[in-house]
């Protein structure tokens, strides 16, 4: 009984750890990783969007986990076979180059090095963590209005509390109640897949790893509510998106209908002004002249 | 009957000389100035030829004038309210800038400034609009006296409706003839470009008809350009506004002729006040196509007549409008006589500006000088087997008219929208003046034959001698009848003149703003 409630304590430590405040964490180490590498890695409770860290240390040089977390693709890209091979047992999801000194990723990796997790407790890699709102509600469980208000706030309909940028304005999702979003960042409509679930995705959302997020959202940070609603309708979008209209080749056809348009315009003109004068009258006069040179 | 007074002209093409100097005389008082420099007010086009703007006569291109509708109603063909909308920003029939010609001058300081060298220093054309040294392309009058008659004379726009064979004809090097064909602005009485105006600045003026530009209110939508047949309304690129000629409205205000008129070398041109009944303008200008010129006619009112003199009183016309319009020339030549012509009735304007059609050499003969030259002649022209390359001295009297150097139907194509009589009737009248002034300065011709030209034509010896007067020994007086302008009475009508009239003349002076 004692094991259960410890197990459970430890649960309830690790959700709130994410939506801990940076000040709170102890050492530069557990600080930089909560905020950057939390996102997408565990330290021992099985694989989010990327590997569990345990025993990492152990696993590579450490001369090599400092090029990876450096820049993961320059590494992948010079054709380092473990590299290669992580790269695509993961999905192929890039990890984003971090901009951190040498000091600093060492210490990440001396905090990494320092956890020891109980053999007894092994969480295993596939399952998740259920991510709940203040009601106690689980994502499946969220009632309908809750869903439109997390469009609301993706497309910025509902202002960020925060005032954090709205998500519309760098990503897309295809949802026939959305316009069409922003092509500076990856589109999300399958980000739930992609990334593996709704942990990851709270995740990324509460602590961006990505540089141009992170900064964007530096002073203006997410709630954990706002996170939680995000997360839903990602998840519903991931769910919905083939019933969706938009969900066709949007782009192509756009071009499509604009060269038909075009046609059809101009050609309308051109029945319009059929036969209005194009040139002078002298024109053909005027060709045969001779010209100086 | 509403009779209003309008200033009005005949040019008699029989006496134009072709010298342009009333060109000239236009230039150096209204255009010669930066954005001016390619309108010609007035210019004097070679006949047959495309003129100035090229083919200024075919509507097909410029959609100039008015169109009779199915309805019977008449609209502008190119603009107008709905159509005028359509078009407003784009204006799809204007002449461009190739189609007068672009205006250049030369640097004239090549000529001393250029360095030694081998050859002659030149002074380079240098456009008036770009400032840049140009090819010259063409000028107002490149087909002037039928050069380039390939390119420019078989294009006129009046050969259209006439057979190949009469066409070569006319452009054998040994019958080639040609007239020349002075135009200003008609100042007509159902004017499209005042009909086509969005802003409303074109107006006719009340007191003498004379057709202006308000450039206060002109907002270059150039639809004037575009409306008016004649293309006569030309768009100044430098001030915004489009401009026309304005018949010198300050010095017929100070009783003088316009400068054109004035200057006139040929004395060709005469000017005075003509009566209408402007009731009837709506009735003319829609009229079936051989109905136009008699009911254009029938518009202009006998200023003899009590009852046209008592309307006339009755809607302010001054009396001494009323006289001048009694001593008109332009009433003699066009009402009493029948002998002048408006240039295209068929497009529907109503022009005020009537031409006397040219007789052309008529009787000439010319001699065969060898047999080569009659083998290149083209199959269809008729080959004299005498000693007489062509010879219309005839003892028949008419006969020379009907076989005149110039088709009859071009004649008509251009004065009476293709009526082959109206132009016939005039030039046997022209004729028979001749014939009669034959008989009594030569006297070759014998009184039975000439007072039988005379009475085929419906001419009295008294009247053909008048004829002979005002085209021959006219003096300025005779010429020109202008009335005085009575503008005092004009600017009542616009404005309360209590405040200036006996004041000391104290006031506030409006100082010229002239364009630099």
């Amino acid at each position: 009984m004692y094991m259960k409630n410890l197990l459970q304590l430890f649960f309830l430590m690790s959700i709130v750890s994410i939506f801990l405040p940076k000040s709170m964490a102890q050492s530069e180490g557990e600080r930089l990783f909560i905020q950057i590498c939390r996102a997408c890695h565990t330290v021992g409770e099985g694989r989010l969007v990327g590997p569990d860290l345990l025993n990492v240390t152990k696993r590579r040089s450490e001369e090599w986990l400092l090029s990876f977390i450096k820049s993961s693709q320059t590494v992948i890209k010079n054709g380092d076979n473990d590299a290669v091979d992580l790269f695509k047992e993961f999905n192929q999801i890039i990890m984003p180059d971090q901009t951190l000194s040498q000091s600093q990723i060492k210490s990440i990796l001396t905090y990494i090095e320092g956890i020891v997790v109980d053999k007894t407790k092994t969480v295993s890699g596939t399952e998740q963590f259920k991510l709940q709102n203040k009601e106690g509600l689980n994502i499946g469980k969220l009632r309908a209005e809750d869903f439109i208000q997390a469009r609301k706030l993706f497309s910025g309909d509902i202002r960020l509390i925060n005032n954090g940028p709205a998500c519309i304005s760098c990503h897309n999702v295809v949802d026939d109640n959305l316009i069409s979003g922003g092509l500076l960042a990856k589109d999300l409509t399958s980000a739930y897949k992609r990334l593996g679930g709704e942990m990851a995705l709270n995740s990324i959302i509460t602590n961006p790893p990505f540089p141009v997020m992170a900064a964007a959202y530096a002073n203006n940070p997410i709630t954990p509510d706002e996170a939680f609603l995000l997360t839903a309708f990602l998840y519903k979008a991931n769910k919905d998106s083939i019933f969706q209209w938009t969900h066709k080749d949007y782009q192509n056809s756009f071009l499509k209908n604009g060269i038909i348009t075009a046609f059809v315009l101009f050609g309308g003109f051109g029945l319009l002004w059929w036969n209005r004068k194009r040139k002078s009258v002298n024109h053909h006069i005027y060709k045969r002249q001779l010209k100086t040179k | 009957m509403d009779v209003r007074a309008q200033i009005s002209m005949v040019f008699h093409l029989d006496k134009c000389i072709g010298c342009h100097t009333c060109s000239i005389a236009c230039k150096n008082i209204w255009t010669d100035r930066k954005g001016a420099e390619y309108m010609w007010w007035n210019n004097v086009e070679t006949k047959p030829g495309t003129g100035y703007p090229t083919k200024w006569e075919d509507q097909s291109v410029y959609k100039g004038g008015w169109k009779k509708n199915f309805t019977g109603e008449i609209s502008l063909r190119g603009s107008g309210k709905y159509k005028g909308l359509l078009n407003i920003f784009h204006n799809p029939h204007l002449p461009v800038i190739d189609d007068y010609y672009e205006p250049w001058t030369y640097k004239y300081t090549d000529l001393i400034e250029s360095p030694e060298g081998d050859d002659q220093p030149t002074a380079r054309p240098i456009s008036l609009i770009t400032g840049e040294p140009i090819d010259i392309k063409a000028g107002p009058n490149w087909d002037d006296d039928l050069s380039g008659t390939p390119d420019y004379a078989r294009n006129d726009p009046n050969l259209a409706s006439l057979s190949p064979a009469e066409r070569d004809a006319m452009f054998q090097l040994e019958r080639m003839a040609f007239f020349y064909l002075p135009r200003i602005c008609n100042h007509c009485l159902n004017p499209a470009c005042v009909a086509s105006c969005p802003s409303g600045a074109i107006y006719k003026r009340g007191e003498d008809g004379v057709v202006l530009i308000n450039q206060k209110v002109c907002r270059a939508w150039r639809m004037c350009v575009t409306a008016c047949p004649y293309k006569k309304s030309y768009y100044n690129w430098h001030t915004g506004k489009s401009e026309k000629c304005i018949l010198c409205y300050p010095r017929l205000e100070a009783g003088l002729a316009p400068a054109c008129m004035h200057s006139c070398v040929g004395r060709i041109r005469y000017l005075g006040i003509l009566l209408y009944d402007a009731d009837k303008i709506k009735d003319a200008a829609s009229a079936n196509d051989d109905e136009l010129i008699s009911k254009q006619m029938n518009l202009i009112l006998d200023p003899f007549d009590p009852e046209v003199i008592k309307d006339a009183k009755s809607n302010g016309v001054a009396d001494t409008t009323i006289n001048a319009a009694q001593y008109s020339p332009v009433y003699k030549f066009v009402k009493s006589w029948g002998l002048a012509l408006p240039l295209h009735p068929e497009f529907r304007t109503l022009p005020m500006l009537f031409y006397v059609p040219p007789l052309l050499p008529v009787m000439a003969s010319v001699t065969e000088q060898s047999k080569e030259q009659t083998e290149k002649f083209d199959s269809i022209a008729k080959v004299w087997n005498d000693k007489w390359l062509y010879d219309t001295s005839t003892e028949e009297l008419w006969q020379n008219v009907e076989r005149a150097r110039f088709p009859l139907k071009y004649m008509a194509n251009l004065l009476t929208g293709g009526d082959e009589n109206s132009i016939k009737s005039v030039l046997k009248k022209l004729m028979a003046v001749r014939i009669h002034r034959r008989r009594v300065t030569v006297g070759d011709v014998s009184n039975q034959k000439a007072d039988k030209v005379l009475s085929d034509v419906n001419l009295s010896s008294e009247m053909a001698d008048a004829i002979y007067y005002l085209t021959s020994l006219a003096k300025f007086d005779d010429r020109f009848v202008i009335p005085p302008a009575h503008r005092e009475q004009a600017i009542e009508m616009l404005e309360y003149t209590g405040d200036t009239r006996g004041s000391a003349g104290f006031g506030f002076k409006e100082k010229p703003s002239r364009i630099s």
